[in-house]
């Protein structure tokens, strides 16, 4: 299979250079915008170690929490997705539900179903209501349980299982040495999650499982996603419990002239990582955002050809579950 | 905490030099200052003992203030939870470092993009051709170089495609993509399969 | 396992909802179209705020002579012609020179960020999300402060949005 991307490519890093701060993450969010919480993480992150700030404790638990309902709408929708690529229509309409009331929640707690919008250097533009916690906790408490019935009932449909095992295969050693980085690689074999390994936000405080397995094969990644799944609604109950209270935002300080920093966040798609480099003005003179579906898309290549057959190509199209726009930025 | 002077003596040792400066930028933070000849073994050392990830490589225009280009590795140490750049500064008129894109395969796209944005050539790519940048996109146009603005127009050329070499008998190409059905970004495939 | 799933799709029933012959309403807090109240702009009076904060340059300010202000966001300006520099005018104080506020909805991408900056609270984000249009001059408003406000609703003043078809109208 040969592959051409980046009709989406945007420029962005280029464009990043100059603006004044508070512009910024507008940039950083709109590169991929299913990713788009973790990237504005990353960055805002990179920034404020740039000036030194440290950021309030219920930021970073408030921080932790959108990053994992950004990560629990993506998972529910790749699941539909790859129910959509096999024909198993109920199953997608499940999941397809789940994801939207997600999103609806998403509007609720932040004025946007994708969560633009939250992270400003210093914080978080604005506080989730008590009534958006509450929506919250109910969520996790209805979407749990059904999650556990549609895992259940996935797994043994074998109209489903047969068209994902032993397809499209990503063998542990091409994952490692072409760096594949998030579900994908943890699907085979790559151990490794920014949130364990190089913890921010409140990752550290919080406990939480990183599934790994071995086989590499759409099946594996269908099971590592909905175990992070599960393991995100674990996250979420754990961090309303014990949210701090206070404010959510400081003032931003100054970029020194000169100095770099580095910013990173776990996303649905793996790590992602944000360098940049201010200028004698206080912006930035050098910008670059290593996406997660960069390192990601040169392992598909990998995983296509082989024993697949033509009609397994959509199965591991949306097993892989990658972002365009997020690698071509 | 991270050992910067055992990673200093194992680096050095490895590369064959006797000084090589490995600096705590921040808390999580260390850079290695490498000059081209020296960084397939730092690259190999870093990986091997110490097991360190490649996460990206990228280069940056720093002529106006240093009077060079610079490469930039990142490796992710998460035994140690700390970042570690590798710093290599190019030469101005003729920036070139070794490819490695053999011994790291993942640093394959890294590289051509790496050419296509600012003309740092890697020397000895298997497959050395534009990444992100359009088909009609002039030659000797470097998007990540200072003097470039992001708002400029550049002219369009006779567009140059990537071709595959023709398939065997029997073999078909299904091209798929970028504008296909369903709610999908745009991206091209290239199918090759029997029959 | 078949039957697990049409036992499990009976049991959820029917959750389509009947948008766009029902109105969908989104939550309160709901980033939508910015909308301007003219009666509190400050914009006749200097103040270029929202303007400056501007990242897809939706928002532009022009003074007809004799007075002018200029918008010196120049990490805003780009190459492409329809982006508008206004240029400096030495003399101060209010005065007789038309003032346009144009908004481009086809620019806006609803950050909210101009509706932070406004110091009057003039602008205020809607929670309204129907802005399609049949074509690209129906997304323009060529000056907002023209738009003139009844019964605490503003009329758009030259955008056209495409009317979704409601069950019980036409």
């Amino acid at each position: 299979m040969s592959l051409q991307l980046f009709y989406k490519h945007r420029g962005v890093e280029k464009r990043a250079e100059g603006l004044p701060v508070e512009l910024l993450p507008l940039v950083a969010e709109r590169i991929s915008g299913t990713s788009a919480f973790a990237h504005s993480l990353a960055f805002c992150q990179a920034l404020e170690h740039l000036a030194e700030v440290e950021v309030l404790p219920r930021t970073l638990y408030l921080r932790t929490l959108l990053a994992e309902l950004e990560r629990l709408y993506n998972h529910l929708g790749y699941q539909a997705d790859l129910c959509q690529a096999t024909g198993l229509t109920v199953a997608q309409a499940q999941f397809d539900l789940w994801k939207e009331r997600v999103l609806r929640l998403n509007a609720a707690i932040s004025g946007h179903r994708y969560l633009f919008g939250m992270n400003v250097p210093g914080g978080l533009r604005c506080d989730i209501a008590e009534r958006g916690q509450q929506a919250l906790r109910e969520l996790v408490a209805a979407l749990r349980p059904d999650l556990e019935t549609l895992s259940r009932l996935l797994l043994a449909s074998s109209s489903h299982r047969d068209r994902l095992e032993t397809t499209g295969i990503l063998t542990p050693q091409d994952a490692c040495s072409y760096g594949a980085v998030g579900p994908i690689g943890r699907a085979s074999g790559v151990n490794r999650d920014l949130r364990r390994d190089h913890p921010y936000a409140a990752y550290a405080d919080i406990d939480f499982a990183i599934p790994t397995l071995q086989e590499g094969d759409a099946l594996a990644r269908v099971r590592i996603r909905l175990e992070e799944t599960m393991q995100s609604l674990a996250l979420i109950d754990q961090l309303l419990e014990r949210l701090p209270g206070g404010a959510v935002r400081v003032p931003m300080q100054r970029l020194p002239p000169g100095g770099s920093a580095l910013g990173w966040a776990e996303s649905v798609h793996g790590e992602c990582i944000h360098w940049i480099c201010a200028g004698q003005d206080g912006t930035l003179q050098r910008y670059r955002v290593r996406p997660a579906s960069f390192a990601n898309w040169q392992v598909f290549s990998l995983a296509v050809p082989g024993h697949n057959i033509l009609t397994d190509f959509p199965v591991i199209e949306q097993s892989f579950g990658l972002s365009f726009a997020g690698a071509d930025c | 905490m991270i050992d910067l002077h055992q990673i200093c003596s194992r680096l050095s040792t490895a590369c064959g030099t006797d000084r090589l400066r490995v600096v705590q930028l921040s808390p999580h933070e260390i850079a290695l200052d490498v000059s081209p000849q020296t960084l397939l073994p730092a690259v190999h050392t870093v990986q091997q003992e110490f097991n360190a990830a490649f996460a990206d490589l990228f280069g940056l225009d720093q002529r106006s203030a240093q009077g060079t280009f610079q490469l930039r590795l990142l490796f992710a140490l998460d035994e140690q939870r700390t970042w570690l750049h590798m710093l290599v500064d190019l030469d101005e008129q003729t920036p070139t470092f070794p490819s490695l894109a053999d011994a790291l395969p993942a640093a394959g796209w890294y590289e051509r993009e790496v050419w296509e944005e600012l003309g740092i050539a890697p020397l000895g790519h298997p497959a050395l051709r534009s990444l992100r940048l359009p088909p009609d996109w002039p030659e000797g146009v470097y998007p990540h170089r200072q003097a470039f603005n992001w708002s400029q127009k550049v002219p369009t050329v006779e567009p140059h495609y990537f071709k595959l070499e023709a398939a065997p008998t029997g073999v078909v190409d299904y091209p798929l993509g970028p504008v296909r059905s369903g709610v999908v970004e745009a991206g091209h495939y290239t199918l090759r399969t029997v029959g | 396992m078949v039957f697990s799933w049409v036992h499990k799709g009976l049991r959820t029933g029917v959750l389509t909802t009947r948008y766009p012959a029902v109105h969908e309403q989104m939550p309160e807090g709901f980033r939508g179209k910015p909308v301007l109240d003219p009666d509190r702009c400050l914009s006749e009076q200097g103040c270029t705020a929202c303007v400056q904060i501007c990242l897809p340059a939706a928002l532009e300010l022009k003074q007809e002579a004799p007075y002018s202000v200029r918008n010196d966001a120049a990490h805003l300006r780009s190459a492409s012609s329809d982006c508008k520099e206004v240029v400096q005018s030495d003399e101060g104080g209010a005065g007789a020179g038309a003032t346009q506020l144009t908004l481009d909805y086809g620019r806006c991408i609803m950050c909210g960020l101009c509706v932070q900056a406004c110091p009057t609270g003039a602008l205020q984000m809607t929670a309204d999300y129907e802005l399609a249009a049949r074509h690209r001059e129906d997304l323009q408003i060529v000056n907002l402060l023209e738009v003139s406000t009844e019964d605490g609703g503003t009329q758009d003043g030259g955008a056209r949005f495409i009317s979704p078809p409601r069950e019980g109208e036409g």
